[in-house]
């Protein structure tokens, strides 16, 4: 078996993990400077941005469906969710900039961004806080 | 000699969609028995795709287009089967990516039915992925690439070691 492997194949497998290596790092090379900020995007919009180092649990609905995203002591955790795979909770915390919680079924994103001027964050911010 | 007749060394076309509901039906089984022994490794929503061992050793041993006829009618039963529309929509769009990827390796004739397999693998994983960017919107998914390429790479080494085996050894009289 290992004989009918080819040139081809290895050359491949390699060239799979040197992607898979790249886009692992890229995240970590950027510069985490400024304050970190917690972005939750619901259904394609953002619907609330908040501050990594204020404790709170956000309640996220979206098309009759609930998640309870959690920020304490400078980590994210998808707290509850009522989706199917849960892979969202399963996900456990993220703490670096770049970083996210999806929750496919739910649509929903969480991602910790460099800084308050995340993109095109004023059109609706603090829309549920609880 | 009318134009039906000529194709005769392919056998009638009645022939061709019998084969190909069988193939698309044994194909369905391995979905079937993926279903009832999830292999996932303790990761959720990563599984091992078994019933690409079909259409691999179709495209090896008889004919690609047995292998896609059958395969796209084993996603769509499956996914309607088990797991919904929502799902059967992302099944669909990695399957479709991945076949025509193993379609391509496959005929440059530069790697085995392994090689071929893996890269199937990582690109149903991908073309998934693509899917889910698209509907969720959400570019920050590619963070998810590293994991979905490696455990693509793994699921894909494994069948694919299973279909050399299986390929080498099946009669030769199954696919006359």
């Amino acid at each position: 078996m290992i004989a009918s492997l080819r040139k081809a194949d290895i050359l491949l497998f390699f060239s799979f993990l040197a992607l898979a290596a790249l886009i692992a790092v890229l995240p970590l090379m950027r510069s985490s400077g400024g304050e970190q900020m917690v972005r939750i995007i619901s259904g394609g919009e953002i619907t609330g941005i908040y501050p990594l180092e204020n404790d709170i649990d956000v309640e996220v609905r979206h098309d009759g469906h609930l998640n309870i995203v959690s920020i304490k002591d400078k980590k994210v955790h998808m707290e509850y969710s009522d989706c199917k795979n849960q892979v969202c909770v399963h996900t456990g915390e993220i703490t670096r900039t770049g970083e996210t919680i999806v929750c496919l079924p739910n649509y929903l994103i969480v991602e910790i961004t460099g800084s308050r001027e995340g993109g095109d964050a004023d059109d609706a911010v603090d829309v549920i806080v609880k | 000699m009318t134009p039906s007749m000529s194709s005769s060394n392919e056998g009638s076309s009645a022939r061709r969609i019998a084969l190909t509901g069988l193939l698309a039906a044994l194909a369905l089984i391995f979905s079937y028995v993926e279903v009832l022994f999830p292999f996932n490794a303790g990761i959720p929503g990563i599984k091992l795709g078994l019933a690409n061992l079909v259409p691999l050793i179709i495209m090896y041993r008889l004919d690609a287009r047995y292998a896609f006829a059958a395969n796209l009618i084993r996603v769509l039963l499956a996914g309607l089967l088990f797991s919904g529309l929502f799902a059967a929509l992302y099944s669909l769009a990695g399957s479709c990516v991945s076949f025509l990827i193993m379609y391509l390796l496959k005929k440059t004739d530069r790697f085995s039915i392994i090689g071929v397999s893996m890269a199937g693998g990582v690109f149903h994983n991908l073309g998934q992925l693509a899917v889910a960017i698209l509907l969720v919107s959400g570019p920050q998914l590619i963070h998810y690439m590293p994991v979905l390429i490696l455990s693509g790479m793994i699921a894909g080494i494994i069948v694919g070691i299973g279909a050399y085996i299986l390929a080498e050894r099946l009669p030769a009289r199954l696919f006359k």
